[in-house]
């Protein structure tokens, strides 16, 4: 079966550029200033609502929520609120031309609650009026009638831990006819046999918080009514066309009525993923029927509860392994709770079952995962995805292993670690681009990790230090939950100026610098050539989703493809104009253009320019790759789930203060197998501010409910997120390049891999702190906040 | 209800004359009235340090701050802390030093780190920390940033305090720095 | 929402207040007054009397008449600039202010708007009272000086006279090998609420306790600063030492002190952390002193 060109061009390049080091590279891997820098230090309007200065005379949407977790909706009265002063006009369900949902994965969301609501932040109803105050206080005019249900906060009384049957309860999703979203399970090998045969067995279990993104700005739309009939939405999002398609979809109005442009995200890490569809549908529906701009901004406690949150997850592990220290079988039960909607909540589920049994060769393994509704806020998607949660246990589960083994963490973890020629547990071979060796290596050489682990066993006193490895690996980009494609469109203007089409969206991760060095390398134009257009749905490609790691490698592969057949072309043209003895001896290094062996006879890049635009050779190109379709076996969890794996080793040092149950992360070093450094800017700044989110997942972060529902801690002062005074003194940062074939230059993603091995090494260090074995088990929980770390302390007399 | 205060400010380098209610906010005013948008609201209550700008030379939480309070105050936001078409020392060193990314706290950063300098031209580490918690990092470029005031602070040593602007995206914009 | 009213005298400010009571609440720094009204925590009054006006009369720190008296209107920043900052009779001031909110809250902030919030984290409630402070209120009945201790009712609660301004603090000058402490920490480092926070004062004669006081962010029942008085009987006239502060502190604040659960934390952890805060200020001083 043939190839697509696209792959052929992605392997060619990996193949040709396999064996040269990364610092030989003109911008690949180096530091370059990012394309925004300048804007944003200049505070310049690039945010959503921040342009709202340019538009007149609009009307500001309020979001009427929900007071109850769970009820139905007998009566909602508007009429008070309809005759407030300054308000235009009241929406309801009844208002929605389309379909009333906005449900990411599967329809169970409405924009707007019509026969029930599910969490205390369901909509009601939108208020608009020609202010947000007036639109404010006339939401508080309305009256609806509840039926009030029972209110449930615990997956586990949706569903039984031991048995993960759904127990008998009121339905959430009634309309379902269940509250179990999804179940995804791994069988491979024989588990009986293997527990029997163990020498040792490990079982705990394990428990991860809701986190919030934080993210510094909350959500902002802005929907202008065109003319025709169409709208333009300015929105908060990652994901420009699933935007357009949401509002597509409840507006009832085709594609290309309507355009979704992108500003710059203050912040995303996965919660701008599908709250931008809901802004967005709600501005534009206002917008529409009443020939105005309409407003969306958020306030922060508007934003925490309208954005998902990372899945908590419950999860019991059992490890057994051979006195030789070979890891022999793997059981687990898992329950996520993905709040009131799905979300992305199939997709976590599904990653979380993949990764749920770490970067190891498992012969054995029975695991059941399990997704159920609760009345919460819903969990969607986070940094991560799924991933930190089943990570956190199993690194948990490592190590006390190799306690119980009489063995060191990382010699434990060697001995079993995947290598290039292994299968995973869910049976995929990976011949090449398996680095986590080399990542362990560095990550204890780098961190001095035997020493600091000798010097701390033997200190006394009440505070103690303690030092902890954790692995991880995650799969890049979305595997087997869709279509897997991205695209760019390239434009050498005449003047030999570049502009840069595509649709990923920053929300800081700079991943767009990585497509330009990318670029800039093929071409042999310095990134200074490049303007990057926003993404606008009207006139960029569809580059898929900015999600899931997949940037670099995928829309990095559609650049390298479109810069490759512009090169291709202008190499061909410039041999004729110089007379070189073949295309491939052309160098462009921009603004000079020669032959490899004439370097003095040039001409320049714009000279090459204009003659391919007097000769008509296309200087546009559109960049297409599509990855190969994943496999997955829902029966035995197998197959192929990934086309690569991001490998890490992260190492963290503790200090715990015996007396108050205070930790405090004195330093810490990640070392990541990204396949190839693109962006050297962006990796390290990925890997040093994915430890300080992952601090907070591990140390202080977690959302608290009253007993019916209500989010105790929606702003910053009460949800704790680190500040400059909570970072370690110092986090060490290398990488390791095991190339991946299909990755441009062999590179692969760092966004999400960065912050899933922070929590359990830090965990690890926490028990590696305390120095008693049994007090270890106890440490199964994230966050360890002070008074969890105490009670463990004081449990075990644990003293100076 | 809404009895409006006349209010003199002189924003930026520039005088401007308005009438506000008594309950506006001058994060309000300086985004919405006066178009400096460089001046953000993450929170609306002075914890995540956003919307910091310099009133009167001293650092304030704009969305904390009202504006008919400010009769004749002196405001600096991020758009003024240099003369037109110039950059301050900290802005440059910000770009230079490659912390930024979602830039969304970046403004309040550099204003903060800019104050900071003016009040002591020589702090320690310790110091730096301490008024950059000033504002929140979700990205994470906390120690970056710490390092960008050391570097502005070897510019203002030398007596480089302002950088035209078009130089610094001559020698910066997209640039390779090693 | 609401107006702002500038008074033109202090005068001025304590008959609007009385007259328009208690639809007029006085705005000293903002950052807790605005943040009540925006979270609906507080109907939003028909005025906010602005105090700027009055700033220069208000803000200044005096040694006088065998006291040490702030105005209300001092910033936090301002006392930074002061012999609060600097002497070592006053440690607890510095060790306020690396804990106070951040850096740039402390511009705007005042020390009387900290008393007028009276919750536990008022930190400056805490260090006060265990400075014996006395508060200055100015109303249209004329002025009167209340113990800080007696002025606290409940949370959010002063035994204020309609209309009634904190105008300023009074602290009995300290003697010499006098010093305090204060202590609060949480998850984090900053911008917390703290777990149990916590402030001593000692004045020693060598290592012997002539005088003792005790603060906590809460003892019992009432959710605001108070003193352990028993704590501070037994230590007077003893002598100071570790183990005396291990000793007393172990053994009595359990008696004298009931804490809280609320979804940050257990009751038991607040009183178990109460006791480490105690002690961390006692030891403090006493090192501050040179005793230990």
């Amino acid at each position: 079966m043939s190839r697509p060109e696209y792959i052929e061009i992605i392997e060619s390049i990996f193949h040709k550029t396999k064996h040269v080091k990364t610092d030989q590279f003109k911008y690949v891997g180096k530091r370059v200033v990012r394309w925004d820098a300048i804007s944003k230090v200049t505070g310049r309007p690039i945010f959503t609502a921040d342009l709202i200065n340019l538009v007149k005379n609009p009307v500001f949407v309020y979001s009427v929520r929900s007071k109850y977790a769970h009820a139905r909706i007998k009566k909602i009265d508007v009429s008070d609120a309809v005759r407030y002063p300054g308000v235009v006009r009241v929406f309801t369900a009844s208002d929605i031309p389309g379909v009333n949902d906005i449900g990411y994965v599967i329809p169970d969301q409405p924009l707007i609650a019509d026969r029930k609501v599910r969490y205390i932040g369901d909509t009601i109803a939108l208020v608009v009026a020609e202010s947000l105050e007036n639109a404010r206080e006339a939401g508080e005019l309305i009256s609806v009638d509840y039926e009030p249900l029972p209110v449930y906060l615990d997956p586990l009384e949706i569903v039984d831990f031991e048995t993960l049957q759904e127990k008998e309860h009121v339905l959430i999703h009634d309309e379902r006819g269940t509250d179990i979203l999804t179940r995804y399970r791994i069988r491979v090998g024989n588990v009986e046999k293997a527990f029997k045969e163990a020498s040792v067995i490990v079982e705990n279990t394990y428990k991860t918080p809701a986190q919030e993104h934080a993210y510094l700005e909350p959500e902002a739309a802005i929907a202008i009514p065109e003319p025709d009939g169409s709208v333009i939405i300015y929105t908060k999002t990652q994901c420009p066309f699933d935007v357009r398609r949401a509002v597509s979809s409840v507006l009832g109005l085709p594609y290309h009525m309507i355009r979704v442009i992108a500003p710059a995200l203050g912040g995303g890490f996965g919660g701008a993923e599908d709250v931008g569809n809901e802004i967005a549908a709600k501005t534009a529906l206002v917008a529409l029927a009443l020939k105005r701009p309409a407003v969306i901004i958020h306030t922060r406690e508007e934003s925490v509860i309208s954005h998902t949150k990372r899945h908590p997850m419950i999860a019991y592990y059992k490890h057994a392994a051979s006195r030789d220290g070979t890891l022999l079988a793997i059981e687990a039960r898992i329950v996520l709770d993905t709040g009131a909607y799905a979300s992305l909540g199939p997709f976590v589920a599904w990653r979380a079952t993949v990764h749920s049994t770490g970067p190891y060769r498992v012969r054995n393994a029975r695991v059941d995962l399990v997704n159920v509704y609760t009345n919460k806020i819903p969990a969607g998607a986070f940094r991560g995805f799924g991933n930190p949660q089943v990570h956190f246990a199993v690194e948990r589960q490592m190590d006390l292993l190799a306690e119980e083994l009489g063995v060191d963490p990382v010699e434990f973890r060697l001995k079993n670690i995947l290598r290039n020629g292994d299968r995973t547990v869910h049976g995929q071979l990976l011949d090449h681009g398996v680095g986590v060796e080399e990542a362990i290596k560095r990550a204890v050489e780098l961190s001095n990790y035997y020493e600091k682990k000798k010097l701390y066993e033997s200190m006394s006193g009440n505070i103690r230090r303690g030092v902890g490895i954790a692995l991880l690996y995650h799969g890049n980009s979305i595997g087997a939950e869709g279509a897997d494609y991205s695209a760019v469109s390239i434009i050498i203007n005449r003047d030999g100026s570049i502009t840069f089409r595509s649709g990923t969206t920053d929300m800081g991760q700079g991943s767009i610098q990585s497509l330009l060095n990318i670029a800039s390398e093929i071409l042999g134009v310095p990134p200074t050539y490049f303007k990057v257009e926003w993404a606008d749905t009207a006139s960029v490609p569809d580059s898929g989703p900015t999600v899931a790691s997949r940037v670099t490698v995928m829309t990095g592969n559609a650049t390298l493809v479109a810069t490759y057949k512009l090169r291709q072309r202008l190499n061909i043209l410039a041999a004729e104009m110089l007379n070189c003895k073949s295309p491939d001896d052309v160098v462009i290094e921009a603004p000079r253009v020669y032959c490899i062996d004439k370097p003095e006879r040039y001409i320049t890049w714009r000279e090459l320019i204009e003659q391919a635009f007097w000769k008509g050779i296309p200087l546009q190109e559109y960049g297409y790759f599509r990855a190969p379709p994943a496999e997955w076996y829902d029966e035995t969890g197998t197959g192929q789930p990934y086309f690569t794996y991001t490998f890490g080793a992260v190492i963290s040092e503790v200090e715990v203060d015996l007396e108050t149950g205070l930790v405090k992360v004195v330093e810490a070093t990640t070392v990541y197998d990204i396949g190839r450094v693109i962006n050297r800017v962006g990796a390290e700044l990925h890997a040093i501010g994915g430890y300080v989110q992952g601090m907070g997942y591990a140390l202080m972060e977690d959302t608290y409910y009253s007993p019916d529902g209500k989010l105790l801690n929606p702003n910053f002062s009460a949800y704790h997120i680190p500040t400059a005074l909570d970072i370690p003194e110092k986090i060490n940062v290398d990488f390791v390049e095991a190339g991946f074939i299909r990755g441009p230059f062999g590179a692969k993603g760092l966004g999400e891999p960065s912050i899933v091995g922070v929590a359990p090494s830090i965990v690890n260090a926490i028990a590696h702190a305390l120095r008693h074995k049994q007090a270890k088990y106890d440490v199964n929980k994230i966050p360890v906040t002070p008074d969890f770390l105490y009670s463990i302390i004081k449990k075990y007399g644990i003293k100076k | 209800m809404s009895r409006l205060h006349r209010v003199k400010l002189r924003v930026n380098g520039r005088d401007y004359e308005l009438e506000v209610p008594g309950c506006e906010r001058l994060v309000d005013t300086l985004r919405y009235r006066l178009g400096f948008t460089g001046v953000k609201e993450g929170c609306g209550r002075g914890e995540c340090g956003t919307c910091i700008v310099l009133v009167n030379n001293e650092l304030r939480h704009s969305c904390l701050t009202l504006t008919a309070r400010l009769n004749g105050a002196e405001i600096a936001t991020i758009e003024g802390i240099a003369p037109p078409g110039m950059l301050h020392a900290v802005q440059v060193a910000f770009i230079e030093t490659s912390g930024v990314q979602c830039g969304f706290c970046t403004p309040g950063m550099i204003m903060v780190a800019k104050a900071l300098i003016d009040h002591n031209p020589d702090p320690s580490i310790d110091e730096i920390r301490e008024w950059l918690t000033s504002v929140l990092c979700r990205c994470g470029s906390y120690s970056l940033f710490i390092m960008a005031v050391k570097k502005a602070i070897e510019y203002l040593k030398k007596g480089q305090v302002y950088f035209a602007e078009k130089e610094v995206r001559e020698k910066l914009h997209l640039k390779v720095l090693g | 929402m609401f107006d702002l009213y500038k008074p033109t005298s202090l005068n001025d400010a304590i008959e609007f207040l009385a007259s328009n009571y208690p639809d007029a609440i006085p705005l000293a720094g903002g950052t807790e007054l605005l943040i009540l009204i925006r979270d609906g925590r507080i109907k939003p009054p028909k005025y906010l009397v602005d105090l700027a006006p009055l700033k220069k009369q208000l803000s200044y720190v005096r040694v006088e008449d065998g006291y040490v008296k702030i105005g209300a209107l001092t910033t936090i920043w301002e006392l930074s600039n002061t012999i609060l900052h600097r002497d070592i009779r006053f440690a607890g001031f510095r060790d306020i202010w690396h804990k106070f909110g951040t850096i740039a809250l402390r511009f705007s902030a005042t020390i009387g708007g900290n008393i007028a919030t009276a919750t536990d984290f008022s930190d400056y409630i805490v260090l006060l009272l265990a400075y014996d402070a006395s508060i200055k209120l100015t109303g249209i009945s004329g002025e009167r000086i209340v113990p800080l201790e007696k002025l606290l009712v409940d949370r959010r609660k002063l035994d204020l006279k309609p209309g009634e301004l904190i105008i300023e603090i009074l602290i009995p000058e300290p003697p010499l090998n006098a010093s305090s402490a204060f202590e609060k920490f949480d998850r984090r480092r900053v911008l917390i609420a703290g777990l149990a926070n916590s402030a001593s004062y000692l004045h020693l004669e060598g290592k012997k306790i002539l005088e003792a006081r005790v603060s906590l962010d809460v003892v019992r029942e009432k959710r605001i600063p108070g003193r352990i008085k028993l704590l501070e009987d037994f230590l007077k006239g003893r002598e100071l030492s570790e183990e005396l502060i291990e000793k007393v502190v172990e053994e009595l604040l359990p008696r004298i002190v009931e804490k809280y659960t609320d979804w940050w934390t257990t009751a038991e952890y607040r009183l178990e952390m109460s006791k480490v805060a105690v002690k961390r200020t006692l030891l403090t001083v006493g090192k501050r002193l040179g005793v230990i």
